[in-house]
């Protein structure tokens, strides 16, 4: 018995052909409206692009960047530098205003921020679910779009060991 | 010896390439260049990106993707990081634009089959399948092209965009079921 969530899953290797169906898949591609439909669109994905792709000047994109990266270098050097004057600078300018001022008591302490700027990619609410609850959001897609040949609906019990390993894996996050 | 007999020349890593620019050798960045712009290019134009903007995208990923390298985790892969700079770039595009995508006509036009009717109908599919990406939410978008388009794992588009692979995998299943409704 297929899975049809599973097959949907593999659809994308055999796309990339790093996979093949097997007859019993190929069987059920013929059969179940769903997945022949699913297969269209994954199918067409790898493609997406190409002509895009194949029009890309990359010589004249690698020597651009090429010139970019080595000036950006350069300033990077520079910036350095520059900083590093600036940073004497500074000190010999609060040694002269030091000297050239009576001592006051300190001010309150300025608060500085550390704290890091990692990209942060917006989640879906999908982020916060444990691994039965995001079945359970698969299952509920399960759901078909028209009326189909309906088969048996697929259940875990019909899986097979490296199945149900690669379900596992995929719900432990 | 002869030729035939000799080892295989080893291929270089990305990690290896990105150690080769780190320690100054340029030709490191060249050959990442030449190794990952078509796929980087085909992202991007999944994304709705305008064609036109193409190589201009392409060209600044790779730009603060070298200028970023201290910031890339060697334990995830460069590829899925570098499209995950050319995805904010896109977006960032897409901001400018005012939210007006673009799907590429020139892209399908060009007949590259034996069969013009089975061309036109794979170009049609093609065109449908680019016009239905862009409806899609941005994390279910790239998820499904990052899986479908890329061929990546979930655990790789998780590491790529900072999620689950269990939320990875939702989020396929949620654009595969969309996009059959927006194509069909």
């Amino acid at each position: 018995m297929i899975n049809c969530e599973l097959l949907v899953d593999k659809m994308p290797l055999v796309a990339h052909r790093e996979a093949a169906w097997t007859p019993e898949e190929s069987a059920h591609l013929s059969d179940c409206a769903e997945c022949a439909a699913s297969w269209r669109v994954v199918s067409i994905a790898p493609r997406l692009g190409d002509m895009i792709a194949q029009r890309l000047d990359l010589p004249r994109i690698t020597r651009q960047l090429q010139d970019r990266l080595a000036r950006d270098r350069g300033a990077g050097r520079w910036k350095r530098t520059g900083w590093i004057t600036g940073l004497a600078a500074a000190a010999v300018l609060t040694v002269m205003v030091w000297n050239g001022t009576r001592h006051v008591p300190d001010a309150p302490g300025t608060a500085t921020s550390a704290s890091g700027s990692a990209l942060e990619v917006p989640l879906a609410e999908l982020e916060g679910l444990d691994g039965d609850q995001l079945q359970a959001v698969l299952e509920a897609l399960d759901a078909p779009l028209g009326a189909t040949g309906g088969g048996p609906s697929p259940s875990f019990g019909d899986l097979d060991d490296s199945q149900l390993e690669r379900v596992l894996r995929s719900l432990e996050g | 010896m002869p030729p035939s007999a000799l080892p295989p020349p080893a291929v270089p890593t990305d990690a290896d390439l990105v150690s080769a620019y780190r320690g100054g050798d340029e030709s490191g960045a060249s050959r990442l260049v030449a190794r990952h712009a078509a796929s980087l290019a085909r992202f991007i134009a999944g994304t709705g990106a305008d064609p036109g903007e193409i190589d201009d995208l392409v060209q600044e990923a790779f730009f603060r993707a070298f200028r970023a390298l201290d910031s890339w985790r060697g334990e995830s892969a460069f590829r899925g990081w570098l499209l995950t700079i050319g995805s904010n770039l896109a977006r960032d595009q897409y901001r400018r634009r005012k939210g007006r995508t673009v799907i590429s006509i020139d892209d399908h036009d060009v007949a590259t089959d034996h069969d013009p009717g089975a061309t036109l109908d794979a170009n049609e599919a093609e065109r449908n399948l680019a016009d239905g990406l862009t409806r899609l939410p941005r994390l279910q978008r790239e998820v499904f092209l990052l899986r479908a388009q890329q061929g990546m794992a979930y655990e790789e588009i998780a590491r790529s965009l900072d999620t689950t692979p269990g939320a990875a995998r939702v989020h396929y299943h949620h654009a595969v079921k969309r996009l059959k409704e927006l194509v069909a």
